[in-house]
């Protein structure tokens, strides 16, 4: 108790060294609660995204999986009715879709074929509205018609691909695609809408109903992908677990008319690349990040507490000859550290929460530089920072740690301070 | 004296083969002789064979010179009543189900015509290899049973398709027995091949073409000539949008 009374004590007795420790603890601890909330908001969003359009779990067959890039459409699922069914029988599955999305040439009538490539997403209609939230983005236009056959021969296009080919609602869009034997296949739309989705990738994309890409691949009752919801995306690996099990069953192959080497295979969102690294890579940069902050606000401290100790090493001695061992030094200077890291902390986590949560309000719009992003990420053009009350806690107890790690250098320096040799130093 | 004799049988030993060979340009004038043609008719199966899936086309086609040509698709019956038309520099398509014509360009010429290893490219360089390229005559070789010689060609300008072509002419037919078509930085794109060469009224040429995309394991096409008339005389009509959209 009375080694906390003396840190007390210290605390206050160079108030500008005290203030510029405390200060040091401050900045840290603000720098990580925003920069924290900017990574937790940014590639969140990500994610969200990502598991969002591509399904919290997908089901494919492997070859197709392995080749994604390539787009080979002849390793579909040429029947995705009866998967569909099963899947959704499956506990804690809440939607599933099969879609077919595939790369096209595109011309607004009366236009040439050749430079302008797009991405057509086919999907049943529910998948646009309540996976994507099209309706809600329409900027321009409508949403499809409630006729099926009217709807199969619209198209929603997004922002930026409308701007590329100057296309408005009402005006017709010609796609050159490919059927899943390798010949053209030709196909207009009428554009029924514009969506500014907010989001890079999905503005450069058209959405159309399931069953016109299925004739534009020649693949009557199939698609490439079968996407699967559940509640929470965060649980999607366990999700994939359950559809992988609905996947065993050996009789499926047959009633999907499965070629006989093909093979289903179930991913969650965070098993697929470039997810898989990305998760490794972003949590390999947030310890980096993390680790960078807490040395240098630990450097900080420890350059006060240093000065402290040289301070008081006549002081330190006379404790010492009164019988202050080495415990209570070490003590000494860190509960100190601590007393002041808890001041520094708490304003500095409270600084940087009011900051992150003004900028989650404003966010930040990447304007033009959001479109030279590259098109396979879902990037929305304006990013906010994600604050939650636990990031704020975290900041603060790390800045305890700063003040531990910063403070035991000093410390352990004084412990080895003998009276004799202070009492010399007269200081 | 002995100098002397050397010198003759020297020169008996040289002349008579410098007056047999070939340059490169007269073995390419002997070539385009056969290959190029003011007016061309022919009916074609066209067998496209990728990661192990095998389509059958048939197609009709018509030629005039080297800058006109046209094609229309006759199967299968998804296909059918696709045309094209190449006239000058450019392409033009009539796209069945939309019922439009439209212009091919950029990056679409380099796609594989209907999925094949023909890229619509190839469709439009039908002017003679001497009009494209600057050739070196290469060595005597063997390809496919038949004696050739090879030559190396450069790209006269940016904009042929494939600035490096080697290719094996028949030493009998003068035809290409073999191409290998590479881009700038020397890597190979594709692999064409000739045979079943047949006589028509003199001209040689090869009624079965074959390439394989090198990008694409697995990948080739079978372009075959069922039926192939050379100097016949066509309408004017087909050589215009109106015969697309007939």
């Amino acid at each position: 108790m009375l080694v906390v009374r003396l840190a007390l004590r210290n605390a206050s007795r160079n108030v500008r060294r005290t203030a510029l420790t405390a200060l040091t603890v401050l900045l840290g601890t603000m720098l990580l609660v925003v920069g924290m909330s900017w990574v937790r908001g940014i590639f969140g969003q990500f994610q969200a995204e990502a598991a969002r359009s591509t399904g919290h779990v997908r089901v494919t067959t492997q070859a197709w999986a392995e080749r994604e890039q390539l787009q080979p459409l002849y390793e579909n699922i040429p029947r995705t009715a009866p998967l569909v069914q099963r899947l959704e029988r499956v506990e804690g599955v809440s939607a599933v879709h099969p879609r077919l999305q595939l790369g096209v040439l595109a011309s607004k009538d009366g236009g040439e074929l050749g430079d302008t490539l797009a991405l057509v997403v086919g999907a049943p209609l529910a998948y646009h509205r309540d996976v994507l939230g099209l309706p809600e983005r329409v900027a321009q236009g409508a949403w499809f018609d409630e006729d099926p056959q009217v709807a199969g021969k619209q198209a929603l296009v997004g922002r930026a691909l409308a701007r590329e080919m100057a296309l408005s609602p009402g005006d017709k869009a010609i796609f050159l695609g490919r059927t899943q034997d390798g010949s053209m296949s030709d196909v207009a739309f009428t554009v029924v809408g514009i969506v500014d989705t907010g989001n890079v990738l999905y503005d450069k994309q058209v959405y159309v109903d399931l069953e016109r890409t299925r004739w534009m691949a020649d693949i009557p009752e199939g698609a490439l992908e079968v996407l699967v919801y559940g509640e929470d995306y965060q649980a999607a690996e366990e999700l994939q677990a359950q559809v992988a099990l609905a996947l065993a069953d050996p009789g499926l192959a047959a009633e999907l008319a499965l070629a006989p080497d093909a093979r289903l295979i179930a991913q969650a969102w965070s098993q697929r690349e470039p997810w898989a690294s990305a998760l490794k890579l972003v949590n390999a940069i947030v310890g980096i990040v993390i680790g960078c902050i807490v040395f240098i606000t630990a450097l900080g401290v420890l350059n006060t507490m240093l000065m402290s100790v040289l301070e008081r090493t006549g002081e330190i001695g006379v404790l010492r000859a009164m019988g202050l061992g080495t415990a209570g030094v070490l003590a000494l200077f860190v509960v100190e550290a601590l007393v002041i890291s808890t001041v520094g902390g708490a304003v500095g986590a409270s600084l940087g929460s009011g900051l992150a949560i003004a900028l989650q309000g404003v966010g930040v719009d990447l304007g033009g530089a959001a479109s030279n992003l590259p098109d396979t990420m879902p990037v929305n053009r304006v990013l906010h920072p994600l604050w939650s009350p636990d990031l704020a806690v975290s900041a603060f107890l790390l800045g305890l740690v700063m003040a531990v790690v910063g403070s035991s250098t000093p410390a352990l320096r004084a412990t080895r301070i003998q009276p004799v040799q202070a009492m010399r130093a007269r200081r | 004296m002995r100098h002397l004799l050397l010198l003759l049988v020297g020169l008996l030993l040289v002349l008579p083969g410098r007056a047999l060979a070939l340059t490169a340009t007269e073995l390419l004038d002997a070539v385009d002789a056969n290959m190029t043609f003011d007016t061309r008719e022919s009916t074609m199966t066209m067998t496209v064979t990728k990661a192990g899936r095998v389509k059958t086309y048939e197609l009709h086609s018509y030629g005039r010179g080297a800058t006109e040509g046209a094609v229309e698709f006759n199967a299968p019956a998804r296909d059918k009543g696709t045309r094209m038309l190449k006239k000058g520099g450019e392409l033009w398509m009539w796209l069945p189900n939309v019922e439009k014509t439209q212009k091919i360009s950029g990056h679409m010429l380099r796609q594989g015509l209907m999925g094949s290893d023909f890229s619509y490219e190839d469709m439009l360089e039908t002017a003679s290899l001497k009009e494209r390229y600057v050739a070196t005559m290469g060595s005597e070789e063997v390809v496919n049973g038949r004696k050739c010689w090879r030559i190396d060609m450069t790209a006269r300008s940016a904009d042929v398709a494939y600035p490096k072509r080697v290719s094996w002419i028949d030493q009998e037919y003068k035809v290409p027995v073999r191409e290998e078509l590479y881009a700038l930085s020397g890597m190979k794109l594709k692999v064409f091949t000739f045979s079943e060469v047949q006589d028509f009224d003199g001209r040689k040429f090869p009624t079965l073409f074959t390439a394989e995309d090198q990008l694409q394991a697995g990948s080739k096409t079978e372009l075959r000539f069922t039926d192939l008339k050379f100097k016949v005389p066509l309408q004017e009509e087909i050589f215009s949008l109106r015969w697309l959209e007939r």
